[in-house]
C-alpha cells in the first residue's frame, strides 16, 4: 500500500469522509477505462492483484458526464441513472447570463439571449452553447456595447459561431428588423 | 402499482427501448425511495432509472400518461345522498321515461358508480379491444366504448331530463346542480375508459410476438433489402459494431504478443553478433489507418452506407479513417460522417454532386484521388474499395489502381457480386481483382461484418 500512488479514483474509494467523484467526459476515455470503471461503480471497490480488494468506506456519489461523441457501453449505462441536459429556455438562459455577467445591461442581456435562442432554431452546424452565450455577453461588456445593432452584431458574432457556413446562415437568420435602440431597421449583409 | 410499473416497462420494451432486468429493478427501487405522492418526482425518478439514451426519452414521454395519468379510481360524486326523498322520487320518475339502457347509464352517473373491472373487460371485448395492438387506435376505441355505453345519447338526453324534472316540479336551481354533477360523473367515467383503453392497447402491444428476426435480416442479401429493413439495420448496426469492437479488443488482449519487432530484436541480439537467438515482439498491437473509397450509386448505396456506419462506429479501433464516396467523381465524406449518421452523410454528398444522370466511373474517381489525395496512402495505410467494379465501359485506369495498391500496406476490395458475374457486361471486376491483394464477396450484412472483423484482425 505504501507504493500505491493514489489517484482520484482510489482516493475517492478510500476517503474516510463521504465524497463526490466527478468523472468528466467519459466518452473521451477508451473502452478499457470504461471496463475498469464497472467494478468501481457496481461494488465501489478496486481490485489490485498484488494488494487485494480495496473497498470503499463511504459510498461516493459518482457523477459522470458525456458529450455523446460516442456511445457508452450498455454495462456502464446500466449502472447509472441518466439525466439529459437540453438547451435552456429563454428565461433560464437569461438568469444564467444575469448571474454570470452582471455587468451587462438588462435589456441588452435579453436581446443577447433572444438572438441566441433564435440561432438555435436555425439549422446550424454547431448550435451555440451556453458558455458561448456567456463569452459573447462578456465580449459585449468588454467592448462597452450600448446596443445590439447591426455593426456590433457583425463584429462579435464570431464569438458565438465557429464555422464559416454558420456565420453566413446566421446573417440570413438575423436579417430581420431588430427591436433595439440606435441603428434600428434591417440591414442586409451580402 | 408495482404491477402497473411492470406493464409500463414491457410497453417500453415493445416500443423499442431496451430496459434490462437490472434497470427495471432499479426503477422499482427508485420509486420506492422517491414515493408516489408527487407525480412529477415519480415520473422523473422512473425516467432516470429506466431510460439510458436520448432516443428513449420521447417514447417514455409518450407512454407515461397512458399508464399513470389516473392514479386512483376517479371519484364520482354520489347524488342520491344529496337529494331529498321527494326529489329522489321525481328523478326516478323522470328517468323512467327513458329507454332501459339509457336509464342504466343515467343511474350509474347519478349514483356515482364507476365501471367495475368486469364491466370494463366486457366493454373492451364488445368493441374488439383485444385485437388491436397499436396506440394510434386508442381514440377510436374509446369512441366505440362511449357509443356502447350510450354516452352520446346521455348528453342529448340531459336537456330532456332537465325539462322533465322542471315539469315534475323540481326547482330550477336544483336541476342545474344535478345537471352539473352528472357532467362531472360523465367526465370521470370517460377518464376511466381512457385509462383502461390505453393500458389494454399497450399490453396488447407488449404481448405481440417480437418482430423476427435480426438473424434473418443480417443474412438477407443487400439487393433484397427494403427501405424499412434498411431503417432497422441502421439502428442495429451500432450494436453490431460494439460487438465487433469487443471481439477485436479481446483478441488483441489475449494474443500472446503483437507482431515481431525487428528493431528491438536486432538490438537485443547484438551480443550474439546479430544472430536472432531471442525474439522481441511489439507489446501493443498497432492500429491500422484506413482509406475507404465507396461507390454510392443506386445499386451500391446500401452496402456503402452500412460499411461507412460500421467503420465510423469502430473508429476507436482504427488509427485514422479517410472516407470517400464516388459515382463518377470522388467526394470526401469524412467530415459529413463526423457530423451525423451515415445515410444522412451519403444523402448530403449526393445532394452536393451536380444534378443529372450519371454512370459509375471508377477510373475518373481514381484520377481525382491521384490528383488530390495521393499523400494519404503510405506504408501504414490499408486501401479499401467498396464497389461492384462496373464501370459502364469507361476507362478503368488500372495503372492508377496498381499504383495505389503498391503504395499502401494492404489493399482490400469488397464487392457484392459473386465471382461468376465478374467480367460480365460492363464489369471490370476481374481485372481489378488480379491486381488487388484481397477481394471479398459480401452479399449481406453478416458477411460485411465478418470482412471488417478480418480487416481489423490482420496487420
Amino acid at each position: 500500500m505504501r507504493f500505491l500512488l493514489q489517484r482520484p479514483l482510489l482516493r475517492a474509494i478510500l476517503s474516510p469522509e463521504p465524497v463526490v467523484l466527478l468523472v468528466d467526459e467519459i466518452d473521451r476515455a477508451d473502452a478499457e477505462f470504461e471496463a475498469f470503471l464497472l467494478e468501481v461503480l457496481s461494488d465501489y471497490q478496486v481490485s489490485v492483484p498484488e494488494v487485494g480488494t480495496l473497498r470503499a468506506v463511504h459510498v461516493p456519489l459518482v457523477v459522470l458526464t458525456s458529450n455523446n461523441t460516442r456511445d457508452l457501453s450498455e454495462a456502464l449505462k446500466r449502472r447509472c441513472l441518466y439525466l439529459f441536459i437540453d438547451y435552456p429556455t429563454l428565461e433560464q438562459e437569461l438568469r444564467v447570463v444575469r448571474l454570470k455577467v452582471p455587468g451587462l445591461a438588462e435589456d441588452l442581456a435579453r436581446q443577447v439571449v433572444e438572438v441566441v435562442q433564435r440561432l438555435r432554431q436555425g439549422e446550424l452546424r454547431k448550435a451555440p452553447s451556453i458558455s458561448e452565450t456567456l463569452d459573447w455577453a462578456r465580449s459585449l461588456v468588454a467592448l462597452n456595447a450600448r446596443a445590439l445593432d447591426a455593426e456590433m452584431l457583425e463584429r462579435t458574432l464570431t464569438v458565438l459561431l465557429k464555422h464559416e457556413a454558420d456565420l453566413r446562415r446566421a446573417q440570413t437568420l438575423l436579417a430581420m428588423p431588430r427591436r433595439g435602440p440606435a441603428s434600428g431597421g434591417a440591414t442586409s449583409h451580402t | 402499482m408495482e404491477e402497473r410499473i411492470l406493464r409500463f416497462i414491457s410497453a417500453l420494451r415493445a416500443s423499442g427501448v431496451r430496459v434490462s432486468l437490472a434497470e427495471s429493478a432499479d426503477g422499482l427501487r427508485a420509486v420506492r425511495a422517491a414515493g408516489v405522492g408527487d407525480r412529477d418526482r415519480f415520473r422523473v425518478s422512473l425516467r432516470a432509472a429506466l431510460i439510458k439514451e436520448h432516443r428513449g426519452l420521447a417514447i417514455f414521454d409518450r407512454l407515461f400518461p397512458v399508464f399513470f395519468d389516473h392514479a386512483a379510481m376517479p371519484s364520482l360524486p354520489d347524488l342520491t345522498g344529496d337529494l331529498s326523498p321527494q326529489e329522489a322520487e321525481l328523478l326516478a320518475e323522470a328517468l323512467r321515461q327513458f329507454s332501459e339502457s339509457l336509464r342504466r347509464t343515467f343511474e350509474r352517473l347519478v349514483r356515482g358508480e364507476p365501471l367495475s373491472d368486469e364491466e370494463l373487460e366486457r366493454l373492451g371485448r364488445a368493441v374488439g379491444l383485444q385485437q388491436v395492438d397499436n396506440l394510434r387506435y386508442r381514440d377510436w376505441m374509446i369512441e366505440r366504448m362511449r357509443r356502447a355505453l350510450r354516452l352520446r345519447e346521455v348528453q342529448e338526453a340531459l336537456a330532456e331530463l332537465e325539462e322533465t324534472l322542471a315539469r315534475l316540479g323540481l326547482q330550477r336551481e336544483r336541476v342545474k346542480q344535478i345537471r352539473a354533477q352528472i357532467d362531472v360523473s360523465q367526465r370521470a367515467l370517460e377518464g376511466q375508459l381512457l385509462g383502461y383503453a390505453g393500458q389494454q392497447l399497450a399490453g396488447n402491444m407488449a404481448a405481440r410476438p417480437r418482430p423476427s428476426d435480426w438473424q434473418a435480416l443480417v443474412a438477407r442479401p443487400f439487393d433484397r433489402l427494403s427501405e424499412a429493413d434498411m431503417e432497422r439495420l441502421r439502428h442495429e448496426v451500432r450494436r453490431l459494431a460494439a460487438a465487433l469492437r469487443s471481439t477485436v479488443a479481446l483478441r488483441q488482449k489475449h494474443a500472446r504478443s503483437g507482431q515481431l519487432d525487428a528493431k528491438a530484436t536486432v538490438r537485443a541480439n547484438l551480443r550474439y553478433a546479430g544472430v536472432p537467438m531471442e525474439l522481441r515482439h511489439r507489446d501493443r498491437h498497432l492500429k491500422p489507418k484506413l482509406v475507404v473509397v465507396c461507390d454510392v450509386s443506386a445499386s451500391m448505396r446500401y452496402v456503402s452506407e452500412l460499411m461507412l456506419s460500421l467503420l465510423h462506429a469502430l473508429q476507436d479501433q482504427v488509427r485514422k479513417t479517410h472516407a470517400f464516396a464516388f459515382i463518377d467523381r470522388l467526394e470526401y465524406i469524412s467530415p459529413d460522417l463526423a457530423r451525423g449518421e451515415a445515410h444522412q452523410a451519403v444523402a448530403r454528398v449526393i445532394a452536393r454532386m451536380p444534378a443529372g444522370y450519371y454512370n459509375t466511373d471508377l477510373g475518373s474517381s481514381l484520377e481525382d484521388f491521384d490528383r488530390r489525395h495521393l499523400a494519404l496512402l503510405d506504408t501504414r495505410t490499408t486501401f479499401i474499395v467498396v464497389g461492384d467494379g462496373r464501370n459502364n465501359f469507361n476507362e478503368p485506369r488500372l495503372d492508377l489502381f496498381d499504383k495505389f495498391v503498391r503504395r499502401s500496406r494492404r489493399a482490400l476490395w469488397l464487392t457484392p457480386e459473386p465471382r461468376p458475374l465478374w467480367g460480365t457486361g460492363d464489369s471490370d471486376m476481374h481485372r481489378y481483382a488480379e491486381r488487388c491483394g484481397a477481394v471479398q464477396v459480401v452479399t449481406n450484412l453478416g458477411e460485411l461484418a465478418a470482412a471488417v472483423d478480418r480487416l481489423l484482425a490482420g496487420g
